[in-house]
């Protein structure tokens, strides 16, 4: 997407998210303002400032880029392309080791990201991926676990 | 006269401190280790440091602060070697380097070019640390005429500066500072104990933690980008002799001094970083060089002109951190975070309450400015080789130690996932042209400007006359309107400029 229209988009989705946080400091300070402190004092009060600069901050971003209104919105990258991508292969990779690692022991997980990344990534033979990833794995548990006593997931 | 006798005794009394065996040890690794960081392109000081907070959590303070340091000086030094010998600034701080230094080597001189890119960043480095021990009492004795009006400024004037000098549009800037500000508000209000934007999440009620922020923040874009892009760079194989020639440093004192000068100040102003440190030495040198046309064709005076300054940069920038808790970088915004962490408060009281840590900092400086020149020059040698270490070997790795640092701070997975989360926000921010250096500050700052603003407000019985009445305020309110008139000003500008350059071919036939 062109980086003007990037802008609008990402400002209509600060203003809608800046929104909902600005009801909920809003309620906040309606709970204590009056009856308990002023409403200065209450502790929706900065929150709700800030959700409100944000907001005005989305406005003027879209109102600074309101020339990218016309013209055509569909996106000119293929779907087929946004699939092969490498970042996205890194994205679902990163997350499903994340997500996997409360699941799998820390040794698990990690070897098993460590050899998918290596096998996507750098291309080369199984052995080759798999010498890498038991080296790396273990390398971290010893280093991290054992000699710095540190918690591993 | 009294005073000055007494910090020298302080700080050489911290300097022996340091000066024990397992310190050493921990600062010449860590120098090493920032070097090779900073090397390897996609890497950067940033993003070691970010990662060492949460792996160094649990060690003693000086000991961590060692290491840290250590990782910074190395990391901002490191660039400069690949932007000598492959062309690619392993850092952005190095990335003025890479012309003059690049060219020197194509000649044949990469050893030469090492090696006074080398010794001009130790001289910068030294210089930035003797800025930080003449400035910082300065700064911070007025700084201890601060109430609650004044750190609220401190702490707004901190977001606004960084986001307009962090990203080429202030809006953008603005916007990622008021976002880290809103991120600070998340968790259990500390003056009423009350749960704020928490959505019933309970692991929420403590707040953001900082260290999974930071490392979803700066690492997790830089990895993806990495990945996403892989290509293999020409190392320039070839490196002679690589020790520096005592009249080179002779003959570039007066560029050295003006650019170290240049370098520290621009460190002090918040936001603006060692890339832009180096790129305005780089520009000044040239203009005052007796010999402007060897600029671009591989001149010795520009690589000096760079390299003092972005490492100059780093004492600069530890300047504000340490008197008044404002980072002047992305890499201090971190450490900022971490000396949080270890329960060492940067601000007016640090001279008073812990004056140790700051004698220790600029000691930590010098040493790690002797390692790395020594380091730097002995790692001319492997450093071709290590160079070409694949992305696709090097990122997985970094990705594994992301998450054992972000875990290591408290041993809770909701860690892992908020730094996830934060590195897919990173991402998508950067492809909008925001960075992560205003979040951070934000989140940083925020705690500090929501106390202080309520609690100024409910002195004043809800009155701004303080803004005008109190004289450091009324500087600091003219001060953050003149940074956000002054952007506006150039953004208009720019907008003006940019339209009617989009116009012009129409006009034309």
């Amino acid at each position: 997407m062109e980086a003007r229209k990037a802008d609008i988009v990402f400002g209509f989705v600060l203003i809608a998210s800046a929104g909902v946080l600005w009801w909920q400091s809003y309620r906040i300070a309606l709970r204590f303002a009056g009856r308990f402190m002023p409403f200065y004092y209450t502790p929706g009060f900065v929150p709700l400032l800030l959700t409100s600069l944000l907001i005005v901050l989305g406005v003027v971003l879209i109102v600074l880029r309101r020339d990218a209104f016309k013209g055509s919105w569909v996106p000119r990258t293929r779907i087929r392309d946004v699939l092969l991508a490498r970042g996205l292969w890194a994205v679902l990779l990163i997350g499903g080791y994340v997500m996997l690692l409360p699941r799998l022991h820390f040794l698990a997980a990690t070897a098993a990201f460590l050899f998918l990344s290596t096998m996507v990534f750098h291309r080369r033979h199984v052995l080759a991926a798999a010498l890498v990833t038991i080296v790396t794995t273990l390398s971290a548990y010893l280093v991290f676990a054992r000699i710095f006593i540190i918690s591993l997931p | 006269m009294q005073q000055v006798f007494g910090a020298l005794t302080f700080f050489l009394q911290e300097f022996t401190h340091i000066l024990s065996l397992p310190l050493l040890l921990a600062s010449g690794l860590s120098v090493f280790a920032g070097i090779m960081v900073g090397a390897l392109p996609g890497l950067t000081a940033t993003l070691a440091v970010s990662l060492l907070v949460g792996i160094t959590y649990s060690f003693d303070t000086t000991l961590a602060l060692v290491i840290l340091i250590g990782i910074y000086v190395g990391g901002v030094y490191g660039g400069s070697q690949t932007a000598i010998l492959l062309n690619i600034p392993g850092t952005p701080a190095s990335a003025a380097s890479a012309i003059e230094g690049n060219l020197l080597a194509r000649r044949g001189l990469a050893g030469q070019a090492i090696g006074v890119a080398t010794l001009s960043s130790f001289v910068g480095t030294l210089f930035g640390a003797l800025m930080l021990l003449v400035a910082s009492p300065l700064l911070g004795r007025v700084a201890l005429q601060f109430g609650s009006w004044e750190f609220f400024l401190l702490a707004v004037f901190g977001v606004m500066i960084c986001g307009s000098l962090a990203t080429g549009n202030p809006i953008k800037g603005w916007i990622g500072g008021f976002l880290g500000l809103t991120f600070a508000m998340i968790g259990m209000d500390a003056m009423q104990g009350f749960p704020r934007l928490t959505f019933g999440q309970f692991q929420l009620n403590g707040g953001i933690s900082l260290i999974p922020a930071m490392i979803g923040l700066f690492a997790i874009p830089e990895i993806i980008d990495s990945l996403s892009m892989q290509v293999r760079p020409s190392v320039i194989r070839k490196v002679a002799s690589v020790l520096p020639r005592w009249s080179d440093f002779k003959r570039h004192l007066p560029t050295t001094l003006r650019s170290g000068v240049i370098g520290t100040a621009i460190g002090i102003v918040p936001g603006a970083g060692e890339d832009i440190a180096a790129w305005v030495s780089y520009a000044n040198a040239k203009r005052f060089s007796k010999q402007p046309e060897l600029y671009g064709t591989g001149s010795e005076e520009g690589l000096v002109a760079c390299e003092v300054a972005n490492n100059s940069c780093i004492g600069g920038a530890l300047v504000p951190l340490l008197t008044l808790a404002i980072p002047g970088g992305s890499v201090s915004a971190v450490i900022l975070g971490a000396l949080f962490i270890h329960n060492v408060r940067p601000g007016p009281l640090l001279f008073i309450e812990q004056p140790q840590y700051f004698y220790q900092i600029v000691a930590m400086l010098v040493i790690s400015s002797c390692f790395m020149l020594v380091g730097g020059l002995a790692a001319a040698r492997f450093l071709p080789r290590l160079l070409q270490v694949p992305v696709g070997l090097l990122m997985p790795v970094i990705t594994v130690l992301c998450v054992i640092g972000a875990f290591a701070v408290s041993s809770r997975m909701f860690d892992v996932y908020l730094m996830f989360a934060f590195g897919l926000l990173g991402y998508f921010l950067k492809r909008f042209g925001y960075t992560p250096a205003p979040i951070v500050l934000g989140l940083i700052l925020g705690p500090m400007a929501d106390e202080n603003l309520r609690r100024a407000l409910f002195l004043s019985e809800g009155s701004l006359m303080p803004l005008l009445t109190r004289p450091i305020s009324l500087i600091l309110t003219l001060v953050i309107l003149a940074t956000v008139f002054g952007s506006l000003t150039q953004l208009v500008r720019r907008g003006r400029h940019g339209r009617h350059h989009r116009s012009a071919p129409e006009a034309t036939p």
